[in-house]
Parts: C-alpha cells; sequence; structure tokens
C-alpha cells in the first residue's frame, strides 16, 4: 500500500483499476478481457425444451454415477473436439481413439486407447457465461434464482430412490465446492458429504481417544441426558438422540475404510497418479464399491485465460492418467456397466486465442464424455470445423443432465414439489440423447 | 380485504372474547399475558408453570443477544435478591452490543446479506450492506424507516450501504420483487412470475403490475445515465450509422471504453426509465391485457389496496422514481400484512413458533391463533412508532414468555395457544457463539476491523476525480471523455502486429514440439502486452493533462498524485436517526483477546455465509441464497464435529474460559458445579453429582474434560428450555 500512496501518475491510476476490476469484476483494459459473450447472457433466464419421450426398449445399465466436475471451463478444442491444422487448434494435434472414426487431441494418448468405454459429447451448450451461475446450471440443470435453491444430482438420486449403504452417506463431493450440488430445497440429509482432500477421510471421524475412554464418555453423556429425555418427549430431541447413534456407527463401520486409500496397493494409486485428482479418482472407485450411488471429483484450472496450452497440456496429463485407469479399473473389477462416469464442465472456451495465449468463456459449444454403463462408445454431437457452432446433436444443460438422469434409469418426469409447492424434475424439462446409450 | 379492524372485531364480538375485560391502562407485558390467557381458557389448555431464575436467565441470553450466559453473569443474577431483577437484566441484554451481534444474524438469514459477493458484484457492496444494517440495528432503526431505506435505497455504495437490497439480486429485478412481497408483506407471489398463482388468486398481471414498480431501478449506472450528454456526443462520431438509427460497431468499442473508464462511477443503485413487458409467452389475460404478450406494463399497481396509494383501485402512473410510491404504500400502518409480518417473526423470534404459520405465506384467509393478540400487538407497535426492540422488550417481560417451554412436540398444523414458549434447538450462530463464549473473554465485544472501507474509500475518491472531469462538466465532460477514450484506443493497437506475428511462430514451434522456444516466445508476448497496457495508462494520464492544461479551473488541475490513505470515511449513512434504546456498552480493547486464536469471533463479525464445512455451516446456518434458510435438523456431521472436531481440545486448553472458570475447584462435585454452571446454566442435581463422584474416582485432575466432553455432546447443551 505504501508503493501506492508515493507513486507517480502511472501508478496511481493501474492502482484505480485493478481497484475497480477487483471490486466489480471487470476491467479497464481495452480487448483484454472483455468476454464477447458475457453481454449477451442474461442471468436468471432459463429456455424451456419439450417434454422428454425416452425411446422404448432400451435399458439403460448404470445406477451409479462417478462425477468428475472440470471446474474453470474446460477448453474443447484442446481435449475432446479436436481441430488440427486450423489457427484456432494453436498447433494442438489430433490422435485417433480405439474407435473408428473418434479423434480427439493428442493430449489423451492413454484415454484414447480406452475409448470403447467412452463417448464424447461435443455438442454441449449453456446459456450461462459466468462461473457461479455456469456451475450452478450445469449441476442442478436450473439457472440460479434469487427465491429458491435447486438440488444436485446427488440429493435428486436418494430422493428418487434412497440410498443403498446404511452407514455410508448418499453422496460423496471430493474437493473444491460445487455451486449448485446440494440438497437445495430438499431436506439437509440428502446433501453431499464433501471430503476436502481425499487422503483426509472424513472429517472428525477418527476418536481423539482410546476405545475404553471414548465409550466411557458416551456412556457418560447418555447417563446426563436421560433426564432431559425424561421431560422432553420431543421429536427434535429424540432426532439428535439418533443421529449420535448414526454417528457412532458411522466412526466403527468397516465401510469407513472405503476411505482409506492406505488400503490399496501403492501400485494401483501410482496407477491412478500421485496427485489430488488422481487419488479422488481412486476413493471415487472405493465408495462406489461401498454403494455409495454419487460421488464427483473436482479437477480446478481450468480457467485458463492465459497460457492456456501450457496449463491444458499439464492438467490433461493427469486426467488422462487418472481417467484411463479408473475405467479399466472399473471394468477389471466387473463394475463398468453400473458405474456412469461423467465428465463435464461450466462452459467451453473461445476458439480464438487471445493476446495471452489463453482462450476466454465460450458458453456457445463445449464438450463433455460419458463413459461406462451401456453407452455406445465414439462421439455424439459436432461443432463446424472452427468450433464455433454446434451443427450436430446439440444438448442444452438439461438435456445433457437428462441423457445421464436417463442413463441411471431415474424417472426423468417424475416431478418433487419443493417446500414453496413449486414443481421440478431431474433435469428440468431436458430431453434425453438416448441414442448416446447402447 | 377481509383484514378490516371493524370486521375482525364484530367476529371477535361474536364469538364473546372477553377482551374488553382487560383494562386500558394495564401495562403491555400484562396485556399481552391476557390475552394469551383468555385463549388458553377458552381452549382448556392449562399455561406451563414458570421458570426458575436459571432457567430463565439461560433462555433470555440466548433470545436476546444470542449466546449463553457466563458463569459471572449466570450468578450475578441468581444471587440478586431485588424483585424486579428480571425487567432489569432483559433491558440491559436489549441495550447490549451481542443484542446488535444476535438481530445481525436474524435479518441477514432474512435479507441474504453475503459479504463474500453477491451476483457478480463486488465483496465491498455485501459488506456496505452488512454494515449499514449492522449500523440501523445498533442505532434501534423503527422498522418502518428501516424497510423504506431498503427499497427506496439509492446511490453509491460508499453513500449508502442500503443499494445492497438491490445489489444482491443484481441482474434478477423480477426475483427481488417477489423477495420485497415475501420478506415484507409475508405474501408468496412468485408464482405468478411465471403464471398465474395456482393456490392463491395473484395472476401473472398482478406480479407485472407490482414489478413495475421497481422495474427501472439499475444495480449498475450506465455511461449516459452518468453523464446524459453523452449520448448526443457518441452518436455524432457516425453520423451514417445514427440515421439508420443503429450504433456503429466503433461506437460500441467506444461505450465500452468509456464504461470502464468510469467504472467506480457506475458502483451504486440509480434509476432508469427502462419498462417492464409481459413475457412472450403470455397467454392468460387478464381485463385490459388479454393478448398483449410482450405489451409493456404503463403503469405500477400495488398488489392490495391501501389508501396511501391506489385508493379507489386506480393505477399510479409510470413516472420517475417510482419506489417512492411503493414504499409508502408498503411501509403504512394502513397496509394489512406489514405490520402483521414483522409482528409475527418478533413473537416468533422470542416464543419459537408465530402466531401465524408460516410466516410468509398469508393468504387472504390467514388468521392469527389467537387473533385480539395479533391485533393488540399491532396497535402497539404502531404506537410505538415501529420500534422493534420495546415489542422484544413487551414480550421478555410477560409471564407467558417467563413460562417453562413446552415439552411435547408442537405440530404447525394445530393451533397454538402459548402456554409458554416452545423447545428450541439453538440456531447454528446461537451454538458457535455459545462455544465463542466458553472460548474467549467478552466474547461480543470482539470485532474484526472492516477493511472494506478503505477500499471503498478509494474507490470514492476515483469517483469523485471522474465525477468532477466529465460529470459536472455536462457536454464538454462528454467531449472531453470521448477524446479520452479515443486515445486509448488509438495506443490499444501498438503491438498489435507484433503480437501476431509472435503468435504464428508460437504455433509453428509447438507443431514441431519445440515447448522451450514456443515458451520464450510466449514471455515476449506477454511482455508486448504489459507495454501495450501501460501505454493505454499512459495515454490516459496525458490526456487528461492535457485535458486538464485546456481547462484551467478545473479542480484537478494541480492536485497531488498520490491517494489520501488517512482520509476517513464519512458516517456510512449520516441521516440514520436513532431510536431512545440504543447500545451502551463501553468499548472494547483489543488487547484482551491476545493470545486467542482468529477462529473466535462471534458469528455476526465472520463472513456471511461462513464457508462450506465451517461448524457454522454444518449447524445450518443460512448459505444466504434464499430467505430464512437457516436449519436445525441433526447431522451426523454435527455429532462428529463436537465428539471429534478441534473445538473439545480448545475449549479444555488453558486459555478457554471453560477451563478458567473450572481450574480453581479442589473437589470433583465443587469442579462439577463450576462446570455445571459454565456450560448448561444450572447447577447440577443430586443424581448428577452421584454420577460426577462415580465417574472422576481413582482418575487423575483432567477428569473433568469427560464431564465436559459428556455435557457438550448431551442434548441439553443446544437446546434452548
Amino acid at each position: 500500500m505504501d508503493s501506492i500512496l508515493n507513486s507517480d501518475e502511472l501508478t496511481r491510476r493501474r492502482f484505480m483499476n485493478y481497484t475497480s476490476k477487483a471490486l466489480l469484476g471487470v476491467s479497464v483494459l481495452p480487448g483484454i478481457t472483455l468476454s464477447a459473450f458475457g453481454a449477451d447472457v442474461k442471468k436468471g433466464e432459463s429456455k424451456i425444451i419439450s417434454a422428454p419421450t425416452p425411446a422404448a426398449g432400451k435399458k439403460p445399465t448404470a445406477r451409479n454415477i462417478i462425477y468428475l466436475y472440470m471446474s474453470g471451463g474446460m477448453t474443447h478444442l484442446d481435449t475432446f473436439d479436436p481441430k488440427p491444422g486450423t489457427d484456432e487448434a494453436g498447433g494442438v494435434k489430433a490422435i485417433p481413439t480405439s474407435v473408428d472414426g473418434t479423434m480427439v487431441t493428442e493430449n489423451f494418448p492413454l484415454l484414447a486407447k480406452e475409448w470403447n468405454k467412452v463417448c464424447a459429447i461435443n455438442g454441449l451448450t449453456t446459456t450461462q457465461g459466468a462461473h457461479e451461475q455456469g456451475n450452478y446450471f450445469m449441476h442442478s440443470s436450473y439457472t440460479m434464482r434469487g427465491t429458491i435453491t435447486h438440488p444436485g444430482l446427488g440429493a435428486w438420486m436418494q430422493r428418487l430412490e434412497g440410498k443403498t449403504n446404511r452407514t455410508l452417506p448418499g453422496s460423496v463431493l471430493v474437493g473444491g465446492g460445487a455451486v449448485g450440488g446440494g440438497a437445495g430445497f430438499m431436506e439437509s440429509k440428502y446433501a453431499p458429504l464433501h471430503i476436502g482432500s481425499p487422503t483426509e477421510g472424513v472429517k472428525n471421524s477418527r476418536a481423539m481417544v482410546g476405545t475404553s475412554q471414548f465409550d466411557d464418555r458416551l456412556m457418560l453423556a447418555k447417563k446426563f441426558d436421560e433426564a432431559f429425555h425424561g421431560r422432553y418427549d420431543n421429536k427434535k430431541v429424540r432426532a439428535y438422540k439418533d443421529m449420535y447413534d448414526d454417528a457412532v456407527r458411522l466412526m466403527r463401520s468397516e465401510d469407513l475404510k472405503a476411505f482409506d486409500l492406505n488400503q490399496e496397493d501403492a501400485a494401483v494409486r501410482a496407477e491412478y497418479g500421485e496427485n489430488g485428482f488422481g487419488q479422488g479418482c481412486l476413493l471415487a472407485r472405493r465408495l462406489i464399491e461401498n454403494d455409495v450411488r454419487h460421488v464427483e471429483v473436482t479437477l480446478g484450472g481450468w480457467d485458463t485465460h492465459t497460457n492456456n496450452f501450457t496449463a491444458v497440456a499439464n492438467m490433461a496429463k493427469n486426467l488422462d492418467k487418472a481417467l484411463s485407469t479408473l475405467l479399466k479399473d472399473l471394468e477389471r473389477r466387473g463394475m463398468i456397466e453400473e458405474t456412469l462416469v461423467v465428465l463435464t464442465t461450466e462452459f467451453g472456451r473461445t476458439p480464438q486465442i487471445n493476446d495471452n495465449d489463453g482462450r476466454d468463456h465460450f458458453p456457445k459449444a463445449f464438450s463433455g464424455l460419458i463413459c461406462g454403463g451401456s453407452v455406445k462408445p465414439g462421439h455424439y454431437g459436432k461443432t463446424n470445423e472452427h468450433g464455433t457452432e454446434v451443427v450436430e446433436g446439440k444438448l442444452g444443460v438439461p438435456d445433457f443432465n437428462a441423457t445421464i438422469a436417463y442413463g441411471l434409469g431415474l424417472p426423468l418426469d417424475e416431478i418433487i414439489y419443493s417446500p414453496s409447492k413449486r414443481p421440478f424434475q431431474v433435469a428440468d424439462k431436458g430431453k434425453p440423447a438416448t441414442e448416446v446409450f447402447a | 380485504m377481509n383484514y378490516s379492524a371493524s370486521t375482525l372485531w364484530l367476529s371477535l364480538l361474536a364469538l364473546g372474547l372477553p377482551t374488553a375485560a382487560i383494562a386500558q391502562d394495564t401495562p403491555p407485558p400484562q396485556k399481552i399475558d391476557a390475552f394469551v390467557e383468555a385463549a388458553l381458557k377458552q381452549h382448556n389448555v392449562t399455561p406451563n408453570p414458570p421458570t426458575n431464575d436459571e432457567t430463565f436467565c439461560r433462555r433470555i441470553y440466548l433470545d436476546a443477544i444470542g449466546r449463553i450466559p457466563s458463569k459471572d453473569e449466570l450468578t450475578t443474577f441468581v444471587s440478586d435478591t431485588e424483585p424486579g431483577k428480571r425487567a432489569k437484566l432483559i433491558d440491559k441484554l436489549l441495550n447490549s452490543e451481542g443484542y446488535n451481534s444476535h438481530t445481525y444474524n436474524w435479518w441477514a438469514d432474512i435479507l441474504r446479506v453475503q459479504t463474500q459477493g453477491m451476483n457478480g458484484n463486488g465483496a465491498e457492496a455485501g459488506q456496505a450492506y452488512a454494515a449499514w444494517v449492522k449500523k440501523a440495528i445498533r442505532s434501534n432503526m423503527p422498522y418502518d424507516q428501516f424497510v423504506r431505506e431498503l427499497v427506496t435505497a439509492k446511490g453509491y455504495v460508499w453513500d449508502n450501504g442500503a443499494v445492497g437490497y438491490y445489489m444482491r439480486d443484481a441482474g434478477m429485478p423480477l426475483d427481488n420483487m417477489s423477495n420485497t412481497a415475501q420478506v415484507f408483506l409475508g405474501t408468496r407471489v412468485v408464482c405468478a412470475q411465471c403464471h398465474n398463482h395456482p393456490f392463491d388468486h395473484w395472476k401473472q398481471t398482478d406480479y407485472y403490475e407490482m414489478a413495475a414498480f421497481t422495474y427501472g431501478v439499475d444495480t449498475e449506472m450506465s455511461p449516459y445515465a452518468i453523464n446524459p450528454a453523452l449520448e448526443g456526443v457518441l452518436t455524432q462520431t457516425d453520423k451514417k450509422a445514427a440515421r439508420k438509427g443503429r450504433k456503429a460497431p466503433d461506437v460500441r468499442a467506444m461505450e465500452n471504453m468509456i464504461k470502464d473508464i468510469l467504472t467506480p462511477l457506475s458502483y451504486g443503485v440509480s434509476e432508469t426509465k427502462r419498462v417492464l413487458k409481459l413475457p412472450e409467452d403470455y397467454k392468460e389475460g387478464k381485463e385490459g391485457y388479454a393478448g398483449k404478450a410482450g405489451a409493456p406494463i404503463d403503469k405500477a399497481k400495488a398488489l392490495f389496496a391501501t389508501d396511501r396509494v391506489d385508493k379507489d383501485g386506480a393505477a399510479v402512473k409510470l413516472d420517475g422514481d417510482m419506489r417512492d410510491h411503493l414504499a409508502d404504500w408498503l411501509c403504512n400502518k394502513q397496509n394489512p400484512r406489514f405490520t402483521t409480518v414483522i409482528v409475527n417473526r418478533i413473537w416468533k423470534r422470542a416464543l419459537g413458533i408465530g402466531l401465524i404459520e408460516p410466516v410468509d405465506d398469508f393468504k387472504d384467509d390467514t388468521l392469527a391463533s389467537n387473533q385480539p393478540l395479533m391485533k393488540y400487538l399491532q396497535e402497539t407497535l404502531v404506537r410505538d412508532k415501529y420500534d422493534m426492540k420495546k415489542m422484544m422488550k413487551y414480550i421478555y417481560n410477560s409471564r407467558t414468555y417467563q413460562r417453562q417451554c413446552t415439552p411435547g412436540d408442537v405440530s404447525l398444523d394445530v393451533a397454538y395457544y402459548f402456554p409458554g414458549p416452545i423447545l428450541r434447538r439453538m440456531s447454528a450462530e446461537q451454538i458457535w457463539d455459545s462455544v465463542v463464549t466458553l472460548m474467549i473473554p467478552n466474547p461480543d465485544g470482539r470485532k474484526r476491523s472492516e477493511g472494506f472501507q478503505d477500499r471503498l474509500n478509494k474507490m470514492k475518491e476515483a469517483a469523485e476525480e471522474l465525477k468532477a472531469r466529465y460529470v459536472d462538466t455536462k457536454r464538454q465532460g462528454a467531449e472531453d471523455l470521448v477524446e479520452l477514450a479515443k486515445a486509448m484506443q488509438s495506443v490499444g493497437k501498438i503491438n498489435e502486429s507484433k503480437i501476431a506475428d509472435l503468435r504464428a511462430k508460437i504455433t509453428a514451434a509447438r507443431e514441431k514440439k519445440d515447448e522451450a522456444t514456443a515458451r520464450e516466445l510466449q514471455q515476449e508476448v506477454q511482455k508486448l502486452t504489459l507495454e501495450q497496457e501501460t501505454a493505454v495508462y499512459k495515454a490516459q494520464a496525458d490526456k487528461e493533462k492535457e485535458i486538464d492544461a485546456k481547462r484551467k479551473n478545473t479542480p484537478f488541475a494541480n492536485k497531488p498524485l498520490a491517494f489520501d490513505n488517512d482520509k476517513k470515511s464519512p458516517a456510512m449513512n449520516p441521516g440514520m436517526k436513532g431510536g431512545d434504546m440504543q447500545t451502551t456498552d463501553s468499548p472494547v480493547s483489543a488487547a484482551d483477546y491476545v493470545g486467542y486464536s482468529d477462529t473466535y469471533f462471534r458469528a455476526s463479525e465472520l463472513p456471511s455465509p461462513a464457508p462450506n464445512g465451517h461448524f457454522l455451516h454444518e449447524f445450518g446456518q443460512s448459505e444466504r441464497l434464499v430467505i430464512e434458510n437457516s436449519w436445525n435438523d441433526a447431522s451426523v456431521t454435527q455429532a462428529l464435529s463436537l465428539m471429534n472436531g478441534e473445538i473439545f481440545e480448545e475449549l479444555t486448553s488453558a486459555k478457554s474460559q471453560l477451563t478458567k472458570a473450572v481450574e480453581f475447584a479442589l473437589t470433583p462435585t465443587e469442579k462439577a458445579s463450576k462446570l455445571w454452571l459454565t456450560v448448561l446454566g444450572r447447577t447440577p442435581t443430586d443424581e448428577e453429582k452421584k454420577l460426577v463422584t462415580e465417574a472422576t474416582q481413582g482418575k487423575g485432575k483432567d477428569s473433568w474434560k469427560d464431564l465436559f466432553w459428556a455435557l457438550l455432546n448431551g442434548r441439553e447443551f443446544i437446546f434452548i428450555q
């Protein structure tokens, strides 16, 4: 701060502009970060899409989902929608996958070999051009509103189908916070359990004292509490008793081992990659094995306004290793058919490369992946030769989520009412692309 | 409306309620009791017995100031032998800093105050908003004025934090109106935002006519609003395009540039003449709107009539700032729902359940479970000029409030006649603030410094400078702006061809897998970009000097170039008047808190909402996304956090107030007494003393920690009796 106080006009100007940028999220500079699209996208607007009509005769096989969220807005051109040889590609090349007619960028050599379990979704489009709003929309199928919060897929799955493991939570979120992936207007028990880092396990699940002292303490608490329970025959009071029983059961549960990555061979841990995301994917597999049905793992850093190519190459290295290992591992364990692995993000990035060798936000067209389950390998949807428009198989965010929900066999048209009696559906009124599945 | 006073009284007379038996000059607390007891008698409900001093003390601390009492606070009160000591304590608490803190949490949940950046707006707007709310509470601002200042808020963030009411919902003007109706009128019109209300009589057009009051509110002032002369000057730059009635591309670029230059001047709320239109899919016609999908709404109309606005059902024609009209109608004792809503909220805050439930979904036929009481409370609040603190004081002083709480379940479907308050789990903030009380001395006095104010001051200075240069000077200013923008634009591209050149080389290098070269070239690009950026700033500064030189009398011709960091901001809102019940606490020294972790501030001092995974978040603090979204259900993470979390370790460490309270006791039962008073606000029973003796026998001096663990993880600690 001192340097600013005694600074010249130029520094002062820079500071003033910096302040406005920090305060308002805008840049004072011409042409550097002015998004070409942000201005066109109105907050809180949603498009109504006609009601879903799932094709008869098909039966999706998956019941669990591992949801990989690429936070920050993943570039489509440098990942799963290659445009080799164009100016927009920035020199990134395409390589063939194990499925004829489907190419990916050279950033995913390992995944390319596992493509028999993968379908790239290359016709995604969203109406949201800002991170928080885009993230919320992708997680909930509804645009952010000031009057209600919408539940995420994990909450929907539990609400519609219950949970399978009695002690473990129905939904787990590993890594960064999802915006709009919570319980929303549903009961708080449907909210995902949040694990900050994959190696830290469930927060506070280990007692600070030995088992016998812990038991003594529990017994003491129970005795002290008797009078209070006797005086108040009350639902809320009883709920706390039940909840403590659940918590102690969880602490002692064999299932808690699902969170302990040390139970895995060092070789397996290394195969997934010794990094947060890699270990997160391994944890996701362990949780799914233990009947947690919805696990989300976040990989951040995709907001590549600058140095897009170096950053993407680095992130893709971890992603390629982790995802290809995850798919192989699920297959090896006979879990691939019942598990959907979805990769998605809030929006794509501009095909045009900016002055900082980066790409800016691009809601109009982007890519995701649907893997496992009964997916038909290859790709679905297509953008034009520069990646600026979807020309085939266009899927809005509710459509994409309807496709995922369809793949999980969830009832798309079942209406759940919020406490304020407003009707909601798992993927709003999205229409599933059933062709994605075999 | 079937709310009119006369109908109400007629129906009461018909019911034969003994309301006339209450003497006119009975003091308010006793009058409340009389109304409650009449209803209890009528419905054959026995009132609960009165609380003892210990229970009362813990309850009033939690209800009035949001935390448990310390051992000293409790024993001082209990050992006081004066007859009026309860009333005295109530007064003391309502006028203490703790009241402000607790009441802020209440409003933050209702108003969805976010201090971490709101809907695309900078965090400072949220922090200024929070500060405004706190200041209004501290001065005990009358409720009608509070609502009026929020609803009519305009100006810059640094001048009027209340603009946060609109900036909170930037880009969502329709949602904002739904929230206004829900928060201040207890009326849900949100369904009618998209179609006629399925469970109430609101038509979509009712909604739109209501929304027209605030649709002109702009949360980011445009350059044309800042200096209206700009319109004429800018269109002149491209006459051909102007003739065709559209903006040429370079005009749009210029607009963006000017917008950027004027950024600090846009940070606030202003009025525009923006017109609200019916949606394109509007179908269901109402008289006068049939077949008018997409048509502009040309008049604003209140949801229901009062004698201030729309007396004969005539609509108000849109003209200028409509929000004063809105406030005239909304914040008005004649408005049948305005006073009811706040009285009901205050009642619920004290007794745990409203006279009307839910508190924000009133229908035409909604009645309070005790209508005469509701009517009396409304009249009293109006008579007291919407002094909320006085209303709380009356309720807390009533026998009704001071009875034991009802032990069993209270269903929202069955009318509750208030034999006493209901048993409540503490709010997330109350639990946290109680933990803070066990940890640090004088928990209410610990305040975070408000760094945002410095940043706002700098913005304000920048805004003032810009205003003097380019706004107060009207057309000249507009012309200067255009000139300035042109100068900046011309240098903005100096390195463009070089950069394009380099970019081609980078692509070539990447194709050859020559990452090293690519990275080197990339650094060169960055250098050129920075150079370009600096040139733009320099062009701006040079041009401004040139402009100043031309205009000798500009106030900035000889202005020193540095910011004056010492200048403190003026009061947030100098016009704010306080009632006669203002905070009387003396300030606290920061030295009291040396050695205590930064974690332990009261919830009102922490970011709103607390981050994911924070204790407050686990126990159900609202995420501040929707109105009153805090929750108090049990969850496994809460149990894990109390059983195994670091809070236990820290509360049993040497520096905690809890440890200090118990450490000098000699016998286990003496220790237990102090522990019980500190944690549960009461002395242990004989049975408990016996258990303590058994449990601590043969154990070391740390065995009190086991006892504390058991209390922390018991039900009694987190419930308000």
